[in-house]
């Protein structure tokens, strides 16, 4: 095939291409990318999601000069006299292909060698201050990320170039852009009714642009099989769309040719095809969490229904609720995902009615081996998440009881909505059981619930906050045994046996645990991976101040900032926001991302169900008063984290109209006392959804909820 | 109207593309000649108001170019050598739109559809049009809106013989105060239509006059040699035509001397007039 | 033919460039956009909030996609190959500038002013203080900077430039840093989402610096067919 004829031609278009200005730009624009954007301390993956946005527009210019450069030779009628030689057409459109893939090769090649090198010595030094060996594994692994993610984005965009180059002139360009911003938006509204076409719509740096969840799940490892598959996907799919382009080349000798349309034909279907192993993940993960739903929950159907906020349940008045006195717990995750649990429970009948039986709420997916109540064997029946178990004889008002329950189930508990968060898992790197999940037994017959609808929704996982155990703080011991990659689980000490243990009176036991390295500084407790252990983010001295700031108006201490799998919205659906836990906060690329989160963190400490408006409407929405009083809590606390200046330069979310009730009440209020308001406020929400009520003093001269 | 062009210079950095050009052209069709590079196409973009010289001076009726470029605009039709249309447009929705443009009357822009013989095809796109109907859209928009000045580079490029014989027609309607400047390489195309005409050489002006002043250049310089089928080519002598008639080979030749004993003295077309005047190898004869 | 009546003329005949698949494919998309955005919102597929959200992204995110397009596409007579032609024409370049800006500007118009329709029926409900006026000016404007930077490269020769030129300020907004800095710095006027996202100033501030902005680029777009012009005539 590498005749001297094709040596000539590649060596024109080589030539042709080297000699325009135009490849010039786009080979200093790739290691400017690398130099100027992103944060020099961020491991490496997180610099390569600070980097993709810029890449992307890198590779639309390179998709541009693709289309432009396979326009050319019909632009200026050259392709017509090269056709007519004796070169078989597809070599020509080879030779074009190739050169330019060497712009294609160089601009990764800017881009990817300079993050190898930076991977390592990241893991190098994060190592060293670990005090451990290199972690070859993992800098591999991470590795491997970054030279697929970006051989998918530039050979996507050369082929996706190339495509668009079909079209004459200006349409290539117009469809190139259309394209890429399509890509970013309707996979997102897609996913929550149809799964697959993440492949076909998605641009390869949809994962870390158009999905920071999955990009976010990713540096915690928990999502390589989907993005090997969507990236994958993109790299041999612009491989087979560019073999297809070239073998299409012939048809320019006459686009009617049978041939040609049927090799255009079969150019989609090579598209379509190469999207199949991806479409098979998908499906898999997506059967896999209808699976997890059946199982953990109850089951609903999606449609383009979304069911608003469920109202509270009013809690059956003839049926009475033990009260919690203490709880010791021995869980054991070291096979995951099984969890195996035993749950010796206090329980004391109301002061004001006797009890005959126990209701408890414990997750469908633990099957209850065996119940015992004071030491002896009682039978007990198990519904959904209901655990009846009766008296032998009632319970006086008052009268206590111990009961102790053996289960066990396999915790992997996934939200519809693909490349979104667990609501519960546990695995060898991360353990994620939150309290309102139900993985221990919860007083009563709490209410799961369960919504299921479009991208912009999300579950609840919340344990119905109007029950009365809500407002106890029973006695918690509890003893976890965790996969060894597990090095802290937030909120429990390590004991010598390597088992994590928590003894304190509590609300609620959250368990979150992950392979991070714990560091403490100024009383907030930072959980730091390995990848940025030798920088240490997270305790640089901005952050010090704003947490310092935020637990001063917040009253939640202690805090913990933990890199989260999960997202904050997770969390607090997930009921980890607890002023007896801990407040977990994001730490961000720097001081404006993380102002951005924390205010996200206090939209969601101070969420509210009003009307139509759920509590998993975004920050953009305003107009009511708990918004004002968020934005009121961010300035106080960035005015005494940084000063008046920076609380000027606050990004607002969205254009809020003033609240003049919120504006009027700390107009003639003083300090000291809305940090007061602002403390209550946020106590009250961590036991209860706030109610109006709640919110009385706002117009009261009082100045206190 | 007249076209008045003194000591006109055109150069690209150190390319001359036109030295010191002296005419003038009066109402009538004048035919503009001369080789690839001698700077037609430059002097005619130059009248078109595509280009401004470097030095000289051009006076299109009472306008002065450059300053008044924009009035010389409203009575110029153009057409240039190499030009593109927009493919998705009909035929007729262009010319209703350059119509538009020359500020004419959407109605001429169907009179000139008949004129040119692209009825049928006014409402397919341009984009399936051959090139000879291409061509002949350029030509109807330059004749849209009655110019007084028109300047055609290469009209009949394309054109099959029917079509140039009409396009000669077209061009060379008189209309009281119309000055045509067509220039072409087909010198037959000028011997039907053209008052007078200019050749170019090397951006100079080497012969301006009738077709007849032209013919006569060759005056004595073209002989007819007619010999076996298999005789060599005569020395010395510029082949105009050859053929093969009755088993014996017919050659026309252009030659400042009797090329061979029996060769016969013809009497000249203007073409070999122009053959002349260019010369073998682009070398002016004298 | 009298100055007003021939502009209208061209004016009219515009409409001959934006006659364009994707143009045209796009404008119905957007039209039905709404109107789509409404029935989940009655169906219950799309909450208030979603519903307000989607309104919002349509105005300030994708609206003014269409300008970018329309406005690279309005040119095409204008293209390097159409010159020769296009030049000698008598039209005044400013006089054919304006025709096409505002061919592309009063569809722009009507377009945008859809959207903002159904915004006073969903403020009413949500007990809001946004108008509708608001989301029209936000479309408006963002659609004008894009506009004007397609024109400006198309009208110099450069179509793809002026486009691509577009369309980065487009994807740079999308990204937060980029953007927030953008609006910090030329107060909000580059600031495409600032009604989305927010800005460091107040929208209608916002909306007098992106005016602004728009208007001197459209100025400089209106000149550039007659700078192209002159430039052709220097050089071969």
């Amino acid at each position: 095939m590498i005749t001297k004829p094709f040596r000539a031609l590649l060596a024109s278009e080589l030539r042709q291409l080297w000699r325009s200005l135009l490849p010039w730009p786009l080979i200093v624009a790739a290691p400017a990318v690398f130099i100027l954007v992103g944060q020099w301390q961020a491991p490496a993956l997180e610099r390569l999601v600070q980097m993709q946005e810029p890449l992307a527009l890198l590779g639309l210019a390179l998709g541009a000069f693709a289309a432009w450069t396979w326009q050319r030779g019909r632009r200026n009628g050259s392709d017509e006299v090269l056709l007519a030689w004796p070169l078989p057409s597809w070599q020509v459109g080879l030779a074009r292909t190739l050169a330019l893939g060497t712009l294609t090769l160089a601009c990764w090649l800017e881009v990817t060698l300079p993050s190898l090198i930076y991977t390592m010595v990241s893991y190098a030094t994060a190592a060293q201050a670990a005090g451990m060996a290199l972690p070859w594994a993992q800098a591999l692994h991470d590795s491997g990320l970054i030279i697929l993610s970006l051989a998918a984005s530039f050979l996507g965009a050369q082929a996706l170039g190339q495509l668009a180059g079909a079209l004459p002139g200006l349409a290539a360009l117009v469809l190139l852009i259309l394209y890429r911003a399509i890509a970013l938006f309707v996979p997102r509204l897609a996913a929550g009714i149809l799964q697959w076409p993440y492949g076909l719509l998605a641009t390869p740096e949809f994962i870390w642009g158009g999905n920071s969840r999955l990009a976010a799940g990713l540096q915690a490892h928990l999502y390589t099989g989907l993005f090997l598959a969507q990236q994958g996907f993109w790299v041999l799919g612009s491989l087979g769309m560019l073999t297809l382009l070239i073998l299409l080349f012939r048809s320019r000798r006459d686009a009617r040719q049978l041939r040609g349309k049927l090799l255009a034909g079969a150019a989609l279907l090579v598209t379509v095809g190469a999207a199949a192993p991806f479409i098979a993940v998908e499906h898999g993960f997506v059967a896999a969490q209808w699976r997890a739903i059946a199982e953990y929950g109850e089951a609903v159907k999606p449609s383009l229904r979304l069911s608003e906020a469920p109202a509270p349940r009013e809690p059956a008045p003839s049926t009475p609720v033990a009260v919690p006195v203490g709880y010791d717990l021995a869980v054991d995750l070291t096979r995951p995902p099984l969890a195996q649990v035993q749950a010796t429970v206090g329980l004391q009948a109301p002061a004001d009615a006797p009890l005959d039986a126990l209701t408890l709420t414990l997750r469908r997916c633990f099957e209850v081996d065996a119940v015992s109540l004071d030491g002896a064997a009682a039978p007990f029946e198990r519904q959904n998440d209901l655990l009846r178990i009766p008296l032998p004889a009632p319970l006086a008002p008052g009268q206590a009881v111990t009961v102790t329950i053996a289960y066990h189930g396999n915790v992997a508990d996934w939200r519809l909505d693909p490349y979104e968060t667990p609501a519960a898992l546990a695995s060898t790197g991360l353990v994620l059981l939150p309290a309102g999940w139900g993985w221990y037994p919860l007083p009563g017959e709490q209410r799961l619930t369960w919504e299921i609808g479009m991208s912009s929704a999300v579950f609840r996982a919340l344990a119905d906050r109007t029950q009365p155990f809500n407002d106890a703080e029973p006695l918690f011991d509890v003893t976890v045994r965790a996969p060894s990659a597990i090095t802290d689980l937030t909120g429990f000490t390590q004991q010598s046996g390597g088992s994590w243990r928590l003894a304190a009176k509590r609300n609620r036991v959250n368990l979150l645990g992950g392979p991070w390295w714990k560091r403490m500084q100024g009383g907030i407790e930072y959980a730091v991976p390995l990848e940025e252990l030798d920088t240490w983010r997270a305790g640089s001295a901005d952050l010090q101040r704003l947490l310092a700031a935020a637990q001063d108006w917040t009253g939640v201490a202690p805090i913990a900032v933990v890199p989260s799998p999960v997202g904050l919205a997770t969390l607090d659906d997930a009921g980890l926001l607890d002023e007896t836990g801990f407040g977990l906060i994001e730490p961000g690329a720097g001081r404006d991302r993380a102002l951005m989160r924390f205010e996200q963190w206090l939209r969601l400490s101070l969420s509210l169900p009003a009307g139509d408006f759920s509590v998993w409407t975004q920050a953009g929405y305003t107009g009511d008063e708990i918004a004002a009083l968020r934005a009121l809590a961010s300035t106080r606390i960035v005015t005494d984290a940084y000063g008046s200046d920076a609380a000027a330069s606050l990004p607002p979310a969205g254009q809020a109209p003033p609240d003049t009730l919120v504006a009027a009440w700390a107009a003639r209020t003083p300090a000291a006392a809305q940090k007061e308001a602002l403390r209550r406020l946020v106590h009250i929400a961590q036991l209860r959804p706030l109610a109006p009520a709640d919110l009385a003093f706002l117009k009261d001269g009082g100045g206190q909820p | 109207m007249d076209v008045e062009i003194k000591a006109l210079d055109m150069r690209y950095g150190r390319h001359i593309a036109l030295r010191g050009i002296d005419m003038t052209l009066s109402e009538g069709v004048t035919g503009l000649l001369g080789l690839n590079g001698a700077g037609k196409s430059t002097l005619m973009k130059i009248l078109a108001t595509l280009l401004l010289p470097t030095r000289g001076q051009v006076h299109i009726g009472s306008w002065r170019l450059p300053r008044e470029q924009a009035q010389v605009r409203r009575c110029l039709g153009y057409l240039p050598q190499e030009f593109g249309l927009p493919g998705n447009l009909t035929g007729r929705e262009y010319l209703r739109y350059a119509a538009i443009m020359k500020d004419a009357p959407e109605r001429e822009a169907d009179r000139w559809l008949s004129e040119v013989a692209l009825d049928e095809a006014a409402n397919r796109r341009l984009g399936g049009y051959s090139g000879g109907m291409k061509q002949r859209i350029g030509i109807a928009q330059a004749l849209l809106g009655d110019p007084d000045l028109l300047v055609v580079d290469e009209p009949t490029a394309g054109l099959d013989p029917e079509q140039r014989a009409h396009l000669r027609t077209l061009l060379a309607q008189r209309r009281p105060g119309r000055v045509a400047l067509i220039s072409t390489h087909v010198v037959a195309d000028l011997e039907q239509v053209a008052d007078r005409v200019v050749v170019l050489h090397k951006g100079e002006v080497r012969f301006s006059g009738t077709l007849d002043e032209l013919a006569a250049r060759a005056e004595g310089c073209v002989w007819s040699l007619s010999g076996p089928a298999n005789a060599p080519r005569p020395l010395g002598a510029q082949i105009i035509a050859e053929r093969l008639q009755e088993g014996r080979m017919v050659r026309r030749l252009l030659s400042a001397a009797r090329p061979d004993p029996s060769a016969e003295p013809a009497a000249p077309t203007a073409e070999e007039g122009y053959l002349s005047l260019i010369g073998r190898g682009g070398e002016v004869e004298q | 033919m009298r100055p007003g009546r021939r502009f209208l003329r061209l004016l009219a005949a515009q409409g001959l460039w934006l006659r364009n698949w994707p143009v045209v494919l796009l404008a119905l998309g957007f039209a039905v956009l709404p109107l789509a955005v409404r029935w989940l919102g009655q169906t219950g597929a799309l909450t208030l909030a979603g519903q307000y959200k989607a309104y919002q992204g349509l105005a300030e995110c994708y609206l003014p996609l269409w300008a970018l397009v329309a406005g690279a596409v309005v040119w095409s007579d204008a293209e390097p190959c159409h010159r020769p032609l296009l030049f000698p024409w008598p039209m005044p370049s400013c006089e054919l500038a304006l025709a096409k800006l505002l061919a592309v500007g009063i569809v722009y118009t009507l377009m945008a002013g859809v959207g903002a329709l159904y915004l006073p029926a969903l403020m009413a409900r949500a007990g809001g203080q946004l108008s509708g006026g608001l989301v029209f000016l936000r479309a408006l404007l963002s659609g004008s900077l894009l506009l004007a930077l397609a024109a400006l490269g198309s009208a110099l020769s450069m179509p793809w430039v002026g486009m691509a030129l577009g369309a980065a300020l487009w994807f740079a907004n999308l990204e937060a840093g980029t953007a927030l800095w953008l609006d910090a710095h030329t107060r909000g006027a580059l600031h495409l989402l600032a009604w989305v996202r927010g800005s460091h100033w107040p929208l209608a501030q916002v909306n007098v610096a992106a005016a602004l902005a728009a208007l001197a680029l459209l100025g400089v777009a209106l000149a550039a067919l007659g700078v192209a012009r002159r430039r052709a005539q220097g050089r071969a």
